[in-house]
């Protein structure tokens, strides 16, 4: 009898030491959108003259660290225009500023064109302001890089293997260069060339689409790195985009993206909903690859609501993660929740519905907000314009810090927003309930920040 | 959770070849067999009942999520698969091993025989109560026995309580204490036969049995891990 109490008080122990409590802050659609709108601050205030941005504050030092990095560049300019698509003041003239950063930055070969400088370029930094610029023509209806986003679309294409795995590198004189691949360059060209289908249709971006979608889907992780699975917020992003692409049964082109700036995120609607006969382009594998990498998803956040300052998840889950690292987290998760939306299979197929993905999405953005360096926090601090609105790690944040948190913050808004709307004044999800836990696939931490 | 999973996991954790040579071995015996491992696994059903009953209001209260307590409940089953499979085959327990119930001699000798046989097992403090027991009291702690150590703890184990409580969670209280319920009449199930002669063929078997099943809650456990991790 003895024994047997003893075992259970050990297995109770291994239970615990195992399922760490989780906590997930109140996220609503107002205080994310708050929270949205303080990250754009950081970046109107903490931008130069040149269309660049502060890289890096160690608020402990109090100083202003040196080094830049084009991709991040470009994704801040993307999640910006993000920001400006759902009405943020400032987004679209701190969007435009580092845009012009970008333009002078240009390296044009023959009907390409590439964003970066030195002799090798990254199919990134190009990917990101394909991307970024997308966003813009959709918010604006502007056509004025109409040519341009052709021209790196180009850039791109050229930049696929035939196994259609993306090569990282442009060489300005022998050009693609064989054999180096990123962990995120490939996801981010499938977005790219997935936007570039939407607003141009009846240009055939879709044929590499769906050659790159298929390739992520079903021999990325055997190709490039088996172990662990790549948790790619920007292959979602891709996802989310085929599958609003106008229905393989119904195969009528998409209309051209007009101006109005609808309060969408991106040009994937979430309000498109298909019936079961109604298919999006995604093929099985794209949507296997997208339960599974929701589960990624789904993991990381569960690890990261474990974490905690104080107490034994100190030490057995370690500190939390950069504001990028979650940010990824959120907005892979809520756009395979638009994909979700989007196509009724992946929305039975993945564990636990839409509800499940929109619950963790939103439990990463309460993480997300109560993290968040607000202004009275901020005011004691020699430098609070560097700091509030921030999300620090570890004493120092980054600019891709503000920028993934930035676009998890605004997907999650919409989702909010939208299961407001539907469930007409029901309370939103808060607190609990994300679940664990494999410290390999933990949300990245700073050397493994996305790009 | 799968379903299936979760069956092949609750059987698999009560490991009824494991737990047989526990109960009353002679053949002579079966009737008193068959009532202690039906009191037992009666009584252990209750019990993961109540478990399965309580499980979302504890796990609500913990702040965990189901899939969290999936891979916890995973590690728990690893471990005990490995003990299930490793450590040496759970030898008869004294008070188990009663003799046929209206033998007073035959029970002083068979309880005496088997006090020893309880120390290498490590379940000494049931010696104690076969021990006392005399004739007009044999067949009442005979019975007994079938609450302590049957029932608990050797069927209310960690192993199989936690999966209960994961799987009432995932699906269900009826499907988790049915699972339950039914993993358990393996037990009453494998009473119907008499235990093998030490060192025979036929406890050859048994014991292989035993690795068998502890081998395939070793991969339930790693499914049930695998699950909870890439579970959303």
């Amino acid at each position: 009898m003895a024994a047997g109490l003893l075992t259970w008080a050990v297995a109770l122990g291994a239970v615990r030491a195992v399922a760490h409590p989780e906590f997930c802050p109140t996220a609503t659609a107002h205080n994310t959108r708050a929270a949205a709108t303080a990250a754009v601050g950081w970046f109107t205030r903490n931008q130069q003259p040149d269309g660049s941005w502060i890289y890096r504050y160690d608020k402990e030092r109090d100083t202003i660290e040196a080094g830049y990095n084009l991709v991040r560049h470009a994704g801040v300019i993307m999640s910006l225009y993000q920001a400006a698509h759902a009405g943020i003041p400032g987004a679209l003239a701190a969007a435009d500023a580092g845009t012009e950063y970008a333009l002078r930055r240009l390296v044009r070969q023959e009907d390409k064109t590439a964003f970066g400088t030195g002799r090798q370029l990254s199919a990134g930094a190009s990917a990101l302001l394909t991307a970024g610029l997308a966003e813009r023509r959709e918010v604006t209806g502007d056509p004025r890089h109409d040519d341009l986003l052709a021209s790196m679309g180009r850039f791109l294409h050229g930049q696929l293997t035939d196994e259609a795995a993306i090569l990282a590198y442009w060489d300005r004189e022998t050009g693609p260069i064989p054999g180096y691949f990123s962990p995120f360059y490939t996801g981010e060209t499938l977005w790219a060339l997935a936007r570039l289908h939407s607003l141009f249709p009846e240009d055939g971006w879709d044929v590499p689409t769906r050659k790159v979608a298929q390739y992520i889907s079903t021999s990325r992780d055997d190709a490039e790195r088996r172990f662990p699975p790549i948790s790619d917020h920007w292959a979602a992003y891709g996802i989310a985009e085929i599958a609003a692409w106008p229905s393989r049964t119904h195969d009528k082109p998409a209309s051209a993206p007009a101006s109005p700036p609808a309060p969408a995120l991106s040009h994937t609607n979430t309000s498109t909903k298909r019936s079961d006969s109604d298919l999006s382009p995604l093929t099985p594998a794209n949507i296997a690859y997208a339960i599974r990498t929701a589960g990624i998803f789904g993991v990381q956040t569960r690890f990261e609501s474990q974490r905690s300052d104080h107490g034994i998840q100190r030490w057995t889950r370690g500190p939390y993660a950069p504001g990028s690292g979650l940010g990824t987290i959120g907005e892979g998760m809520a756009a395979l929740w638009r994909a979700g939306r989007a196509d009724p299979r992946l929305a039975t197929q993945v564990p636990g519905g839409l509800d499940r993905m929109a619950e963790r999405a939103t439990c990463a953005a309460g993480m997300l907000v109560t993290r968040q360096i607000t202004a009275s926090e901020a005011a004691g601090l020699q430098h609070a314009e560097l700091a509030q609105g921030a999300w620090f790690y570890r004493g120092d944040t980054q600019m891709d810090d503000q920028q993934h948190a930035l676009s998890a913050l605004l997907a999650v808004s919409q989702i909010l927003e939208e299961t407001v709307r539907e469930k007409s004044g029901s309370p939103i999800f808060s607190r609990r309930k994300p679940a664990l836990s494999h410290p390999v696939i933990a949300a990245p931490t700073r050397r493994g920040t996305p790009e | 959770m799968n379903q299936t999973l979760a069956l092949v996991a609750a059987i698999t954790a009560v490991n009824p070849a494991r737990l047989h040579p526990a109960l009353p071995a002679a053949r002579e015996n079966r009737k008193e067999r068959l009532q202690i491992a039906a009191i037992g696994a009666l009584t252990a059903t209750v019990g993961l009942g109540g478990i399965a009953l309580v499980a979302q209001n504890v796990n609500d209260a913990l702040d965990v999520s189901a899939a969290t307590t999936r891979i916890a409940v995973g590690v728990v089953l690893l471990l005990s698969a490995g003990r299930d499979f490793f450590a040496t085959p759970i030898s008869p327990v004294p008070s188990l091993i009663s003799p046929p119930l209206l033998s007073p001699s035959r029970t002083s000798e068979s309880t005496t025989g088997t006090a020893g046989t309880a120390g290498t097992a490590g379940t000494a403090g049931t010696a104690g109560t076969a021990g006392t027991a005399g004739t007009a009291g044999t067949v009442k702690t005979s019975l007994a026995t079938g609450l302590v150590p049957l029932a608990f703890p050797l069927l209310l184990a960690p192993g199989l309580g936690l999966l209960t409580m994961s799987a009432s969670i995932d699906e269900g209280v009826f499907f988790a204490t049915a699972a339950a319920a039914f993993a358990l009449s393996t037990v009453v199930g494998s009473a119907f036969f008499p235990s093998a002669e030490p060192e025979s063929v036929l406890a050859c078997a048994t014991t292989g049995a035993a690795r068998f099943c502890a081998a395939l809650l070793l991969l339930c456990a790693t499914g049930l891990i695998v699950d909870g991790i890439f579970d959303i």
